[in-house]
C-alpha cells in the first residue's frame, strides 16, 4: 500500500513524492485524484486507496475522544483551497490568483481543491463553506476574539474561550485537559475550572523534566510550596480573597508539576515521520501527549502567515503545502498509535478574504471555509457564498461559525450544543462519522 | 482592640464623615482597621510600594524603616515629579514601525519603570495605558509614542484632558477606527468603547442612538500615516444639532467629552477603575459614592482621587488580594536579581509575550484581564522557564546572603505563609553549595505564590 504507514516510517519524505498527485495529470502514481473523498461504506473506493489505508468509518467511543485544532492564523483565502470550478467570475475579478481548474485536485460536484491538499483530502476531509459571523468585522483581532470566545456577535459576554470551556465539560481532574503548542496561552482555551496550558514553545517546560540535582532541589521546592493551606495558614491570611488568591496560586503550581509529571517522556525531537516547520513541530508533540493517555483532550496548534496582502500567488500554496504535509504525517502517526478513530481535526481562521484581489493579494474577507479531518463523512458541507451577489466585494456566511462549533461540541463531544455556546447555535448533521 | 468591623468614623479627603465599613471582603484577620499606621511595618510599607509603583525595589523597604505605610503614602503623593522618558524617546526616533526583536524601546520602557525617579506617576501612566488602549497591531511605533507621551503628561493631572487629548490622538484614531470617520457615515467603533469601557462603563443610561451621535460628534479626524500628524477637517465633521443622552447641542468632540466627564456615571466609572487597580474585590456603593464625590469635586483631576483611595483603611487592609500582572512581575523579578543590563540578560518583546503581555500591544481594547490567569500552571510554566534562564549577577552575589530572610527581603516578601517559608528552608539547609543555594532560593522565592500577588 503506498504511503505512510508503519512500515514507511523513516520514509517520511520520499514516500510524499510517490502519493502527492502530479498537478499536470491525473492517476500518475496510484491515487487518482478525480477519484477522491470516497464514499465512507466502502471504506476505499476500489482503484483508489487513500494513503492512510481509506477514510475513517467508525469513531472511538465519545468517553476517549479527542480535538485538535489547526488555527490558520491571518485570514486564510479559501476560495483559494477549495474554489469553484468554471467560475467566470473568479477569473475576472481574481485573474492572479484563481487556479486553473485543470490544475484543480479531486474535484467533485463543482468544486476543486488547491493540488497541495490533495494528500490531506485523500485521507478523508469534510469542508464545511459558508463559515461567517454576524456583523463581520476586517479587523484580525475583533475577528480572533470572536471565535476564541465562540460567540459569533459584536457583544463580549464570555470570559472563557470555546475550547475553554469544552475542556471544562470534558475535565476529569486530569493535570491537563487543554493545551496550546502555538505561542503561549491562547484566549480560546480559558476555562473556567479544567486545567489548560499554554506552552510558548515545545521546548517551554523543560526545567520540569530535565535530570539534574539542582532542578530536583527546585521542583522538589515548588511542590512543598504547592501543599494544601493549613487551618493555621488560612486564619493568618483571614480575608476570604486572600485566601483565594494564595490557593489558586498554589493550584497554579500544582497544577503545573502534575502536567510534567502526566507528560513525562514526550519527546520533542521525536519526528523523524514528520516534514520539517512549525506546524508539523506541534503536531509531532499533539500526538506524543495524546498517546501519554493522560488525561489530555483538546490540543490546539497554530499555522501563521495567512494574512496575505501581498505575494499570495505563491505564500498561499505553500502554506497549503505546509498544512497538507504536517497534517498527513500527523495523520499517520495517529493511524500508527491507534488514535485515528479518536482524534478530531478541525481547522479554524479568523476570516475568509475578499474575492476581488488586490495589488497581488487579497483584503481581510468575511466567510471562509473550514476542515474537519479524521472520523468524518467526507465531503462538502454547508453552502458555498454567491460568487454573484458579493457584499462590497465579500461573500455572504451561509453560516455563523457557533453551527460549526456546534456540531463538535454536540456530535462529537456528545456535549449539548447550548453547554458551551449560544442557544441557538446548531450542529450540522451527517459529518462526523 | 478595634478590628476591622468596627465602623469606625473616618475623614475622607473630601471632608466628609463616613460611618461605612471598611472593605468587607478585606476585613477581617490580623491586617484591619489598625493597618497602616504601624511604624517600620515592613508588610505595609511593601504593600503600599507594591501597588503604587513597580517595587519593592531591593532595600526601599529596609531605607523607609521609620515611616508608618500610611506616612509612606503620603510622601508618595507629595511628590510632583512626572518621569520624562528619554531613553525610551530616542529609542522611537529611529525605530521603524517592524516590531523587531531588538527593538530598544520595550528595554527602555521596563527600565523606566524599575527606575524613574516618581513612582506613583509611573504606575499610573502604565494604568491608563491599559485603560485607554491602543495597539502596535494597527498603529505604528511612532504614534503609540507619542500617545504614550500624552498618557505621561496627564497620568496625575486631569482626566478630562487625558479623555479629551487621546480622543484625536493618531495611534486611538488608527486603532479604534476614528481616522477617516466622517460625520454623515461615521463609524461608531470609538465612540462604542469610549462610552462602555473608557468613560462611563456598560448599560449606563445611553442607547445605541447615543453612541451614533457621539460617533457623529468624534468624526472629522485624519492620520497621516508617515507623519502621524491629525489634521480636523471640517467639511467631514457633523455639523447639526444632536440630542446625547436628553441634551440637545450643537457638538464638537471637545464639548461633549466635558459634557460626559460631568455626568456622575463618569465619576463612579473613573472611581470604580482606580478602586480595582489599587484596591482590587468588590468595591462597597457608599465607598465608591464616596469617592465619585471627590472626584467630581476636583473637577476630575486624577491626584486628589487616587490620594482618597490610598489613605483608605480599605487600601491599606487589601494586602495580597490581587494577583501580580506579568510585566509588573518581570520589573519586580529584575530588581530582585539586581539585573540592569536588558540585553544582556536576554529581555526580548517575545519573553513578554510568553508571559501573556506585552506593552503596546493589548489583547483587544479592554486590555489585559485582571484574574487568576496570571498564576495558573501557564503563567507559572512561563515565569519560570524565564526565571531559570536569567544569570544572577556577581554583585547581586556580594550583596545577597544565601539565606531566607535575605532572599525574601529582596524579593520585597515581608509576609510569606509557613508552607512557602519551609519549602526555602528546606532549600537553603539541603542545598549545600553557596552560589548554586541563592540561585535555588532566588528561584523559589521568585515562583512562589505570594510573589505572583500583590
Amino acid at each position: 500500500m503506498l504511503g505512510i504507514s508503519a512500515t514507511a516510517a523513516g520514509c517520511g519524505g520520499s514516500s510524499w513524492a510517490t502519493t502527492s498527485p502530479d498537478t499536470s495529470t491525473s492517476a500518475t502514481s496510484g491515487t487518482d485524484p478525480s477519484v477522491d473523498n470516497p464514499a465512507p461504506t466502502d471504506g476505499s473506493a476500489a482503484g483508489a486507496p487513500t494513503p492512510t489505508g481509506g477514510a475513517v468509518t467508525a469513531a472511538a467511543p465519545i468517553a476517549g475522544r479527542n480535538l485538535v485544532v489547526v488555527e490558520l492564523q491571518g485570514g486564510n483565502d479559501s476560495l483559494a483551497m477549495l474554489q469553484p470550478v468554471g467560475s467566470g467570475r473568479l477569473h475576472d475579478v481574481r485573474p492572479d490568483q484563481v487556479i486553473d481548474d485543470e490544475e484543480l485536485a479531486a474535484i467533485r460536484d463543482g468544486l476543486g481543491w488547491q493540488p497541495a491538499l490533495a494528500g490531506l483530502v485523500g485521507t478523508g476531509v469534510a469542508a464545511v463553506m459558508g463559515i461567517g459571523s454576524d456583523d463581520p468585522s476586517f479587523s484580525h483581532f475583533e475577528m480572533e476574539q470572536r471565535w476564541w470566545r465562540g460567540e459569533p456577535g459584536v457583544g463580549r459576554e464570555r470570559t472563557t474561550g470555546f475550547l475553554g470551556r469544552l475542556c471544562d465539560q470534558l475535565d476529569d481532574g486530569s493535570p491537563v485537559t487543554g493545551i496550546s503548542l502555538s505561542g503561549g496561552p491562547t484566549p480560546a482555551l480559558l476555562s473556567d475550572k479544567a486545567v489548560t496550558v499554554g506552552l510558548s514553545d515545545p521546548w517551554g517546560g523543560w526545567f520540569l523534566q530535565e535530570k539534574d540535582s539542582w532542578l530536583d532541589g527546585y521542583r522538589s521546592g515548588l511542590a512543598e510550596m504547592a501543599s494544601p493551606m493549613s487551618g493555621a495558614e488560612r486564619d493568618a491570611l483571614g480575608a476570604d480573597v486572600r485566601i483565594a488568591r494564595n490557593e489558586r496560586a498554589r493550584a497554579g503550581i500544582s497544577n503545573t508539576l502534575r502536567f510534567a509529571d502526566s507528560l513525562a517522556g514526550i519527546n520533542p525531537e521525536n519526528n523523524d515521520t514528520y516534514p520539517y516547520g512549525a506546524l508539523a513541530e506541534q503536531l509531532s508533540l499533539a500526538s506524543q501527549m495524546l498517546d501519554a493517555d493522560a488525561g489530555l483532550r483538546v490540543v490546539h496548534v497554530g499555522l501563521g502567515g495567512f494574512d496575505t496582502h501581498s505575494g499570495q500567488s505563491w505564500r498561499h500554496p505553500q502554506l497549503m503545502t505546509e498544512l497538507n504535509d504536517a497534517l498527513v504525517a500527523f495523520i499517520a502517526d495517529l493511524d500508527t498509535r491507534g488514535l485515528r478513530e479518536s482524534t478530531l481535526i478541525m481547522t479554524t481562521s479568523e476570516f475568509g478574504r475578499r474575492v476581488p484581489s488586490n495589488d497581488g493579494g487579497t483584503d481581510h474577507g468575511a466567510a471562509g471555509t473550514s476542515l474537519l479531518c479524521g472520523p468524518v463523512n467526507p465531503g462538502f458541507y454547508g453552502e458555498m457564498p454567491s460568487l454573484s451577489s458579493l457584499d462590497d466585494g465579500n461573500l455572504t456566511a451561509t453560516m455563523r461559525f457557533d453551527d460549526y462549533y456546534a456540531t463538535v461540541a454536540e456530535k462529537w463531544f456528545g456535549i449539548p450544543a447550548a453547554e458551551v455556546l449560544a442557544p441557538n447555535a446548531e450542529a450540522l448533521d451527517g459529518i462526523i462519522v | 482592640m478595634s478590628g476591622p468591623d468596627a465602623a469606625a468614623p473616618s475623614t475622607s479627603l473630601a471632608g466628609h464623615h463616613s460611618r461605612r465599613q471598611p472593605l468587607a471582603a478585606v476585613g477581617s484577620g490580623p491586617i484591619g482597621a489598625q493597618a497602616g499606621l504601624a511604624r517600620g511595618d515592613k508588610a505595609g510599607l511593601a504593600h503600599v510600594l507594591r501597588r503604587c509603583s513597580f517595587g519593592p525595589r531591593p532595600g526601599e523597604v529596609e531605607s523607609f524603616g521609620a515611616l508608618t505605610p500610611a506616612d509612606l503614602v503620603e510622601e508618595l503623593l507629595e511628590d510632583e515629579g512626572n518621569n520624562a522618558l528619554s531613553a525610551a524617546d530616542a529609542a522611537a526616533r529611529y525605530a521603524d514601525d517592524d516590531l523587531e526583536p531588538e527593538e530598544e524601546w520595550l528595554r527602555a520602557l521596563l527600565v523606566q519603570m524599575m527606575q524613574g525617579q516618581h513612582r506613583l506617576h509611573e504606575r499610573m501612566t502604565w494604568l491608563w495605558h491599559t485603560h485607554f488602549t491602543s495597539s502596535l497591531d494597527k498603529a505604528s511605533l511612532a504614534m503609540m509614542f507619542q500617545q504614550h507621551h500624552r498618557i505621561r503628561r496627564n497620568a496625575l493631572g486631569n482626566f478630562r484632558t487625558l479623555a479629551t487629548e487621546l480622543t484625536t490622538d493618531a495611534a486611538m484614531l488608527v486603532w479604534l477606527d476614528g481616522d477617516g470617520s466622517t460625520g454623515d457615515a461615521p463609524n461608531e467603533n470609538y465612540a462604542r468603547e469610549f462610552l462602555e469601557l473608557f468613560v462611563l462603563g456598560r448599560d449606563q443610561g445611553y442607547s445605541e442612538d447615543d453612541i451614533r451621535v457621539a460617533a457623529r460628534v468624534f468624526s472629522g479626524w485624519y492620520v497621516d500615516w508617515e507623519s502621524g500628524e491629525v489634521t480636523f477637517n471640517e467639511e467631514a465633521h457633523y455639523t447639526r444639532p444632536l440630542t446625547f443622552m436628553g441634551t440637545r447641542r450643537r457638538w464638537d468632540a471637545e464639548s461633549l467629552i466635558a459634557h460626559i466627564c460631568g455626568l456622575p456615571e463618569c465619576h463612579r466609572h473613573v472611581a470604580r477603575t482606580l478602586h480595582r487597580w489599587f484596591i482590587g474585590g468588590d468595591p462597597a456603593d457608599a465607598f465608591i459614592d464616596e469617592l465619585a464625590e471627590v472626584f467630581a469635586d476636583a473637577d476630575l483631576e486624577i491626584k486628589p482621587l487616587v490620594a482618597a483611595i490610598l489613605r483608605s483603611d480599605e487600601f491599606h487592609a487589601a494586602h495580597m488580594t490581587r494577583v501580580r500582572q506579568p510585566v509588573e512581575w518581570l520589573c519586580v523579578t529584575l530588581q530582585a536579581l539586581g539585573i540592569t543590563d536588558l540585553e544582556d540578560a536576554e529581555i526580548w518583546p517575545w519573553t513578554l509575550e510568553a508571559l501573556g503581555q506585552m506593552p503596546f500591544l493589548p489583547p483587544n481594547v479592554a486590555g489585559w484581564p485582571d484574574d487568576d490567569r496570571w498564576s495558573s500552571a501557564s503563567q507559572v510554566v512561563a515565569r519560570a522557564s524565564i526565571v531559570l534562564d536569567l544569570e544572577l549577577p556577581e554583585s547581586t552575589h556580594d550583596r545577597v546572603a544565601p539565606t531566607v530572610d535575605a532572599v525574601l527581603a529582596r524579593c520585597g516578601l515581608y509576609d510569606v505563609s509557613e508552607t512557602t517559608r519551609r519549602a526555602l528552608a528546606h532549600a537553603e539547609s539541603d542545598f549545600g553549595e553557596f552560589d548554586r543555594r541563592l540561585e535555588l532560593l532566588f528561584a523559589l522565592a521568585l515562583t512562589s505564590p505570594e510573589f505572583a500577588l500583590t
